[in-house]
């Protein structure tokens, strides 16, 4: 009996030790993480503002691939942005900007927090245009339903640039009904203003896509001065968290750089005018080595630089282009060029100053890695003074010259805004008048031509407008050919993010990259 | 009261008549087997009485009977025999063995034992035999080719890599698919906690590696529903039932106290390594550089690709022809190497022949394995106590330098029958493990894909002309990475085996205690008490100069954490007995349970080393959290009702309902029955017993169970980022931003359903043994973790959509081809699997999911297709079904979602025999897998670099068969670099895909039995060598022959992916000897 009372005794303790803890059947909220009710708006604001500059810098980086201000890698067209590439910026434009922006508002409206809702909007308005552009047809008013809508249809490019629109309305609205600002702006330091100037910007941006004169002329308080830049400012911290321009960290490695300059921009800019080197190069970009092997006289290497030994394919040479390098170490590849990568990280040419915050080019020629030039503190340029006016130049012919020159100064004088030696004011003047006798020189082709080359290099940095205009206008013309003499369609849109295409049971993938956005319904054919 | 007294008055005078006429004596004798081996604990009973004792541990017995009374001897196994008492005191018996053994009796859920011949469903034991003295420390992996239906997948052939283990194909592709493991009844953790993902490095040991192999005593494979209900939603994968040494402490009653030592000793080497070519080294067509590739100039000098056109080479550059200049003394100056030449005692004039190092063959080493146990049972003389203590030691170094698994293992068991009815008996086991490996991550053929380092990730595509172990690895000013390309953006694979490691050492308890109390003599109750809980100390470090992945990786990390898990395990049963009538008897079980499963991680991951090579946070600077918690419980009640009728017909009913506490209370509970039928026509019909036939057994089976899901499904959630960003001032952004989750609260349990049928045999004397088994699953409401159109606003969601079918076939047969026990015995098993995972539906919204890889290139779910389907992207197509070249002479790549392959293969076999004669004993283990495909970056690197035997002849060009844009035959010429490395390298993905049919050597071993009669002056009782091997030969036929790819390859880890390599792990072969003690 006495064994029975100690067994009894035993089995009591267990069970009451450890059975509460063991029968407990409601652990159903997640400890890990907040809950949504525990939200903060300002929280959120910061949130959109960082996925908005890494958004702008993903979507404008692939556009200047395709338009040659940045390197392309890939020979057949087709094949460079598969679907799944675009799953990243099709995932942090709906479930992270504009569901943070969806959620944010709820709160704002509650709280009257009218400058994060105004600076949302505007965000979120570039967002969706972008959208458009990019992939044509894309969810809108049946996005951000949870679980009311697993499969949102798309809305047609035109009502989502009209929704745009009035989202910019609003934000305007918004924006001048002095509400409280949020702690971090890391675009205009809380200057609502100049917010209204980036809304109407991106207004007059959408009318110049679709080619509506008459409203684009209609708007008088945009960005007209570097002051007004619409751009947002990267940190030099390296981890946790990673503050730089993306561009740097890329460019800036231990091991060297890891991407290529495309060839045409930086030869586009060292042809200059008036036999003038374009001032903006040193700012733009940096060179490890002083002599390119197999150009302007120095020795070729076939460890280094292959191309340097071998002739240029017949296409290049039937239209006299720039082929493989360019002399005095401008080290960069050619449009589709996608060879395997020889150790040359410490001589290719990197980003310079302007706008990855890397090293200024003067002329030191050192190998560079991370932590060299500004660390990363650079922009990402979102909407530029100098771009109203090749807008501008585009939309009314008659001030096509003077809104060129205008765009081209304000241009220059922006290479030095991240870093650098300060340009001096007879460096911009005289390289401006040099630009003018070009331009009056040229024929109306050419004047064309003119006008896209500057637009294009004012781009440096965000290459979405000149994707934008290069399938509207076909110009400039004389852009490097593709390496590969057959690179298949030049894409009117990219394919449709593969988690959207493959999730959502109310969208077919789209056969080839030949259709066209709702704005381009005309736009030339012989894009190459 | 009269009556009664009258009553007992006759029954005195009763005994009296007795005591008078029957002559009563004490008989006494032994016991034994056919070999004259005492038999203890065998039963003897006085028939028609309760007069019954047991054997002593010598076979010894003594006992009361009359003459002309019979005496039954029975022993479990064997035969029993009667026989009628006469004149003689002494009766010795000797039982043969029961070679039909149709009353094996064998471990069911919740160790509930019966009968074979009754059950209406599979199971698969695996005895000791099969699992000790293995060069494996890892139970998953011993247990490969043991049972059928039974599929298990190694991680890679690190040492304490993780292990996959699938039984039956999968039930769901969104949940967890591994069996439960329940050792001594007990539910035990086996969960693998990877140290981050596939991509970015994911080393980590599956924790069944805990156990000892050596301190088994026996595994049953439950495969099926109708087997495991009584588990409930754990028991959905089927069950692995692990009996251990000390588990099986009392049973058998008295026993002399055994000693076992087993030792062994094995050589651990690699056995996949490629067969290089030696006629070329590093550069790309045919040019000289230091590249990655090995496409440059032979190791000759004539030719046009010689080394004589080189001018790196020949001379012009070096001074020496067949010289080249040292590559630190042309490395970049921005890495450092160039100042610090003095230091490494390299002259800046230095030169390095132009010649094949075989380096790759030199930096993998053999590694050897101990492996000791000791093992000490008993009982005390009357039998009511008994325990066991096993004690266990491995220590396997792998081949990989860097990589060692070393454990430690101590278990107690105990049982005792008291004096009232009472038993109680307990285990208690303590597992020390650790291991250690390089980093191993993701590769694609470059580098390594992710933010870490990966050892493999840098090796096997090593220039030939590249002297890896000739030179050093390490600046000696910075302590940085350096090697030979001139901007030293390749991690040399020495620097990282010095300076980078993942390492976990786990400390566990695991063990419980359980209570029986005889009610009456058809009653019984039990309470257990089961506890497992282990503290996994997981470290993750590299020094700071590292030249992959991150930049935080490159300034050094330091990550430490702790995994608590716990499981409590309670379990209250009342078991029942009754005969019902001369033909009928009913069993019953009915319990409760509950299960409680937390796990706990808290660490700090550090980045930024000041000082070179010190490991503690305060020499880092900064910290990050590591934290996460889980915790879930599971309340169960259950019941089991058997009957059998005249020992030829049985009937089981169970039920089980579990509650979860993770879902919403609506949806928190499930019920599942399942009911199984056996049939023994052998027995029923008189006849058709003979000797062609000598048993047969029918069964069918219906069984269900829930799968429940793990975390917090149904929370929506907000991510804090206190770290965000930095605004101008350096000051910290803090954001929160929207889960990416959409919390279902109407999630369900996914509901699994499954028909199982089988036959049994026995032929020609019971040379042959059959068991078949088809089996057809279904899961329901299956629980997806659907990938959401992130224009939703989340990315995903779980959901209870779709449906997936399981149909498959498991054939054992088994021969006993001689059956001489002083000659010789040759048996052979084979067990054949094949199980096709078939997705049925997905739900309206969704026509595909990809899960287990990245999202355009993993397996995939499509209404029609197997599961272990592979896509990704393929060569592009004409509307004929033609390749598409471009004008350059290469495929075209057709993106998004292409089917490729399918890594499930069309069966698999395992064939073991064992021949004895005389003391020798011989056994091999060979499997075959068929068909099945496997997408490699490890072949694709080889060619695709130029460094296997089958990139040797370079004169060829190719034409790959397809057409051109305008659908002319495509005529372009392509070199042998093209084709390989922009082909099947870089590439479609389909070029990487190959069919994985391997034949495999899985085990082989030779074993000398000393003979007794040398013993019988030692104290030893059996001493037993073994020469043994593992994996010493495969061949997968239809993969590169230079290659020697194992596809026994799990490269995105142990999940749901199959069919996946991403240069994540060579494969093991093991040999050597063990010794074998009893006392």
């Amino acid at each position: 009996m006495k064994i029975n009372k100690i067994i009894a005794v035993i089995m009591i303790g267990l069970v009451s030790f450890t059975s509460c803890e063991t029968m407990e059947l409601e652990l159903v909220d997640n400890p890990n993480a907040l809950s949504p009710s525990q939200a903060d708006a300002t929280f959120f604001i910061n949130s959109v503002q960082v996925d908005f500059a890494f958004w702008v810098n993903t979507m404008g980086n692939r556009s200047a691939a395709l338009t040659r201000i940045n390197q392309l890698s890939g020979r057949n067209y087709a094949q460079v942005y598969a679907p799944a590439t675009f799953d990243g910026v099709w995932r942090n434009a709906y479930q992270g900007m504009m569901e943070d922006i969806r959620l944010m508002n709820i709160l704002a409206d509650e709280a009257g927090l009218t400058t994060h809702k105004g600076m949302g909007q505007v965000l979120k308005a570039y967002t969706l245009v972008t959208l458009v552009d990019h992939f044509g047809n894309v969810p809108y008013s049946e996005a951000l339903l949870g679980a009311d809508n697993l499969a949102p249809n798309a809305d047609n490019g035109d009502t989502i640039y009209a929704a745009a629109l009035e989202i910019l309305d609003s934000a305007i609205t918004n924006l001048s009904a002095g509400g409280p600002k949020p702690a971090v702006d890391f675009f205009y330091s809380g200057d609502t203003a100049k917010w209204v100037k980036a809304a109407n910007s991106i207004k007059k941006k959408i009318h110049y896509t679709t080619g509506n004169t008459s409203a684009f002329n209609a708007i008088t308080d945009y960005i007209k001065t570097e002051a007004d830049d619409f751009q947002f400012q990267w940190g030099s911290n390296e981890v946790q968290p990673d503050t730089r321009h993306p561009s740097y960290r890329s460019s800036y490695t231990a091991t060297g750089g890891n991407t290529y300059m495309s060839n045409w921009l930086m030869n586009t800019m060292a042809v200059g005018h008036g036999s003038t080197k374009d001032p903006r190069m040193a700012y733009y970009f940096y060179r490890q080595v002083s002599a390119t092997p197999g150009f302007g006289g120095a020795a070729p290497n076939e460890e280094t630089l292959e191309c340097g030994l071998q002739t240029a394919p017949f296409h290049y040479l039937a239209s006299n282009e720039t082929f493989c390098g360019l002399s005095d170490g401008y080290w960069g590849r050619d449009h589709g060029n996608s060879d395997g990568i020889p150790p040359d990280g410490f001589l290719r040419t990197l980003h310079g100053t302007y706008p990855a915050g890397g090293t200024f080019d003067d002329r030191s020629f050192k190998g560079q890695v991370n932590g060299d030039g500004l660390g990363g503190k650079g922009i990402t340029p979102v909407m530029l003074s100098s771009w109203m006016d090749f807008m501008n130049a585009y939309m009314n012919p008659s001030d096509m010259k003077a809104s060129v020159l205008a765009g081209v100064k304000k241009s220059i004088e922006k290479a030095d805004s991240v870093g650098g030696p300060a340009l001096d004011a007879a460096t911009v003047t005289d390289y401006v008048a040099l630009v003018e006798t070009d331009y009056d020189a040229a024929s109306a082709a050419e004047k064309a031509n003119i006008w896209a080359q500057q637009y294009w290099i004012s781009m440096w940095g965000n290459g979405i407008d000149a994707y934008n205009t290069y399938r509207k206008t076909g110009l400039p013309t004389n852009l490097q050919q593709n390496i590969e003499p057959e690179p298949g369609t030049f894409p009117q849109l990219m394919y449709y993010p593969a988690n959207y295409a493959n999730t959502n049971a109310n969208v077919t993938q789209r056969a080839d990259l030949s259709e066209r956005p709702f704005w381009n319904t005309n736009g030339p054919s012989n894009l190459k | 009261m009269k009556t009664k007294l009258n009553g007992i008055l006759t029954l005195a005078l009763v005994f009296a008549v007795q005591l008078l006429f029957a002559q009563e004596k004490t008989i006494s004798g032994t016991v034994s087997d056919g070999d004259g081996i005492p038999l203890p604990g065998a039963t003897v009973i006085v028939q028609g009485t309760t007069n019954g004792v047991s054997t002593d541990f010598d076979g010894n017995y003594t006992i009361f009977a009359n003459e002309g009374e019979t005496l039954s001897f029975s022993f479990i196994g064997y035969v029993a025999k009667t026989v009628v008492v006469g004149a003689s005191n002494t009766i010795n018996v000797s039982l043969d063995t029961d070679s039909q053994q149709l009353d094996e009796v064998i471990v069911t859920s919740l160790g509930i034992k019966r009968e074979k011949k009754a059950l209406g469903y599979a199971v698969s034991e695996v005895d000791q035999s099969q699992l000790e003295q293995r060069a494996d420390g890892d139970i998953g992996r011993v247990l490969a080719g043991k049972a059928s239906g039974v599929n298990i997948t190694n991680q890679s052939g690190l040492s304490g890599s993780g292990t996959s283990i699938m039984i039956r194909g999968m039930n769901s592709f969104s949940q967890d698919n591994q069996p439960l493991f329940i050792v001594d009844g007990i539910p035990f953790s086996t969960e693998t906690n990877n140290q981050g993902d596939f991509v970015d490095g994911n080393n980590g040991s599956s924790r069944f590696v805990d156990i000892d192999p050596n301190n088994i005593e026996s595994v049953s494979v439950l495969k099926g529903l109708a087997a495991s209900t009584l588990y409930g939603t754990q028991g959905r994968n089927g069950v692995i039932l692990i009996t251990t040494k000390a588990g099986k402490a009392g049973a058998g009653g008295p026993r002399k106290t055994e000693i076992t030592v087993n030792s062994s000793v094995f050589v651990n080497e690699m056995a996949s390594m490629p067969e290089y070519q030696n006629d070329y080294g590093g550069g790309f067509d045919q040019n000289f550089g230091w590249f990655f590739s090995n496409w440059g100039p032979a190791f000759r000098q004539e030719g046009v690709d010689g080394w004589g056109n080189q001018s790196a080479i020949n001379g012009t550059t070096s001074g020496t022809p067949g010289f080249l200049r040292h590559p630190y003394t042309t490395a970049s100056a921005t890495t450092g190497i160039p100042a610090v030449l003095d230091a490494l005692g390299i002259a800046p004039d230095a030169l390095q022949e132009w010649k094949p190092y075989k380096s790759v063959e030199n930096f993998f080493e053999k590694g050897q394995v101990t492996n000791h146990n000791l093992n000490i049972r008993g009982a005390s003389s009357d039998g009511s106590v008994s325990y066991n203590v096993n004690y266990g030691n491995l220590t396997d170094e792998g081949f990989t330098p860097g990589n060692k698994l070393s454990r430690n293992t101590l278990s107690f068991g105990g049982n005792a029958k008291l004096s009232n009815k009472f038993s109680v008996n307990g285990t208690l086991n303590y597992t020390g493990t650790k291991f250690r490996s390089p980093p191993v991550a993701a590769n694609y053929g470059s580098n390594v894909g992710g933010d870490g380092a990966s050892i493999f990730a840098n090796i096997f595509y090593t220039p030939r002309s590249v002297d890896l172990m000739g030179q050093p690895f390490q600046n000696p000013v910075t302590g940085e990475s350096i090697y030979y390309r001139q901007n030293n953006s390749i991690q040399n694979p020495l620097w990282t085996v010095a300076n980078a490691a993942t390492i976990q050492k786990v400390n566990r308890v695991f063990g419980g205690a359980s209570l029986n109390y005889e009610i009456s003599d058809n009653l019984n109750a039990s309470y257990r008490y089961g506890i497992d809980v282990y503290n996994e100390n997981n470290t993750n470090y590299s020094n700071k100069g590292g030249k992959t992945g991150s930049v935080s990786n490159q300034n050094g990390v330091y990550d430490t954490w702790n995994n608590v898990k716990t499981i409590f395990d309670h379990n209250l049963a009342i078991n029942g007995d009754y005969r019902l009538n001369d033909d009928m008897g009913l069993t019953f079980t009915l319990g409760a349970t509950s299960r409680s499963d937390t796990y706990d991680r808290n660490g700090v991951a550090s980045t930024g080393q000041q000082v070179f090579g010190v490991l503690r946070h305060f020499n880092f600077e900064l910290q990050d959290e590591i934290q996460y918690f889980e915790k879930r419980n599971i309340i169960g009640l259950y019941g089991q009702a058997a009957l059998d009728y005249k020992s030829m017909a049985y009937l089981t009913v169970a039920a089980r309902k579990d509650w979860v506490s993770n879902l919403a209370t609506e949806n928190n509970s499930i019920t599942y029955p399942s009911a199984s039928v056996s049939f023994i026509p052998t027995t029923a019909f008189e006849g058709l017993k003979s000797d062609m036939v000598n048993y047969l057994k029918v069964r069918a089976g219906y069984g269900t169970s829930a799968n429940f899901p793990n975390q917090y499904p149904i929370a929506s959630v907000l991510s804090l980022n206190t770290q965000s960003f930095q605004d101008q001032g350096g000051n910290m952004v803090i954001s929160n931003t929207s889960g990416s989750q959409l919390g279902n609260p109407n999630l369900k349990p996914e509901l699994i359903g499954e028909l199982e049928f089988g036959v049994e045999g026995r032929f020609f004397n019971n040379k042959l043994s059959t068991d078949i088994s088809i089996y057809n699953k279904t899961t329901k409401d299956l629980i997806i973790s659907r990938p959401l159109d992130p224009s939703t606003g989340y990315t995903q969601t779980q959901t209870n959509i779709g449906e997936i079918e399981n149909k498959g076939i498991e054939i054992d047969l088994g021969m006993d081809w001689f059956d001489n026990p002083n000659g010789l015995t040759w048996n052979t098993f084979v067990n054949w699997t094949t199980n096709e995972a078939i997705v049925v539906d997905l739900g309206q919204d969704t026509d595909e999911i990809v899960f287990g890889g990245f999202s355009n290139r993993g397996n995939l779910a499509r209404v029609g297709e197997n599961l272990g389907t592979i896509v990704g992207s393929a060569i592009a197509r004409d509307e004929n079904g033609n390749f598409l070249v471009n004008s350059q002479g290469s495929y075209v790549e057709d993106n998004g979602i292409n089917i490729i392959g399918d890594a499930n293969p069309d069966w698999m076999m395992n064939i073991s025999n064992t021949v004895s004669y005389k003391n020798f004993s011989m056994s091999f283990l060979v499997n075959h897998v068929r068909g099945g495909d496997i997408f490699t970056y490890t072949v694709a690197t080889l060619l695709g670099r130029g460094v296997l035997k089958e990139t040797a002849e370079r004169a060829n060009s190719f034409i790959l068969p397809g057409v051109q844009a305008d659908g002319t035959p495509n005529t372009v010429q392509i070199n042998n670099s093209t084709y390989y490395f922009s082909n099947v390298l870089y590439g479609p993905d389909e070029m990487l895909v190959y069919d994985a049919s391997v034949w495999r050597l899985a085990e082989v071993s030779l074993t000398y039995k000393l003979p007794k009669s040398l013993l019988d002056k030692t104290p030893f009782g059996s001493i037993d060598l073994t020469a043994s091997g593992f994996n010493l030969w495969y061949d997968a036929y239809n993969t590169p022959d230079g290659a020697n790819f194992d596809p026994n390859i799990a490269g995105t880890g142990v999940g749901n992916g199959r069919g996946f390599d991403y240069l994540n792990g060579p494969s093991a072969k093991r040999y050597g000897l063990s010794l074998k003690l009893t006392f």
